[in-house]
């Protein structure tokens, strides 16, 4: 058990902080809607009917789908995009996908590869794009169910104030919709952006995301 | 091994059970 928790306490740790954090916008998500239902002269709602509420749903998802769109770019941009300096990068001359040889693959594999980077064709080149995909895959259907929740709650909002509900697809032409969306890729672009350029000059004594500290300014792709 | 799966299978069953969680509510216009 010792072992489990020394060998996976990234995973585990923020795990864990993931469900605290999300119980806690549960509940202060809970509070504020309350507040607004009251300054609406609406009547107040119990935590169960909340967190099981479209808008409670919308709030989460918005966030969801923004991280994994983060995630994708970076994946996706980082196998072409160089910042030299960073160790976010790879080195100046690796761009693309780089040969078999450097990636195990194929006739190139290891005894321990993946059974699927052993192998040409439709699951190699799956394999080879897994990691891409999926979090394109989880961005996908997390922008829908955002655009999903953000219609129920959009709709529940105008017939509160006595407005006429509109249509899915009336909903990804509103503001509400969109206002969501971009809020959360502006923050997701400037993380990605700040991580690439400060981690040229910043060092983090050993953080796998920082260059060993006495790494030169301008050397890329090294990780300490 | 074994609890490396384990953990890859949590992860990828919260995001889509959470997923799945909120698009039933979504769809039931709650």
């Amino acid at each position: 058990m010792r072992r489990f928790v020394h060998d996976n306490s990234l995973g585990l740790v923020f795990g864990g902080l993931f469900l605290a954090s999300l119980l806690g916008q549960a509940l202060a998500g809970h509070a504020n809607f309350n507040d607004q239902q009251l300054a609406d002269g609406l009547e107040q709602v119990g935590l169960l009917r909340y967190v099981t509420s479209s808008s409670f749903a919308v709030d989460v998802v918005e966030n969801w789908q923004s991280e994994y769109l983060q995630f994708f770019l970076y994946i996706f941009g980082t196998v072409w995009l160089l910042q030299r300096g960073s160790p976010e990068s790879k080195d100046l001359e690796k761009v693309g996908t780089e040969t078999d040889e450097e990636q195990h693959v194929g006739a190139h594999a290891r005894d321990d590869s993946p059974m699927w980077a052993r192998v040409d064709g439709w699951r190699g080149a799956v394999f080879s794009r897994s990691l891409g995909i999926m979090m394109g895959s989880i961005f996908l259907l997390c922008w829908l169910v955002q655009s999903l929740a953000g219609w129920a709650a959009y709709n529940a909002e105008q017939l509160g104030q006595h407005e006429d509900p509109v249509s899915w697809a009336g909903y990804l032409g509103e503001a509400d919709f969109w206002d969501r969306t971009f809020q959360n890729w502006q923050s997701e672009m400037l993380a990605v952006g700040s991580m690439a350029v400060l981690s040229i000059y910043l060092r983090q004594r050993g953080s796998p995301e920082s260059k060993p500290v006495g790494a030169a300014h301008a050397d890329t792709g090294e990780t300490g | 091994m074994q609890s490396l799966r384990v953990l890859f299978a949590a992860y990828l069953a919260v995001i889509g059970l959470g997923l799945a969680y909120f698009a039933v509510l979504a769809l039931l216009g709650r």
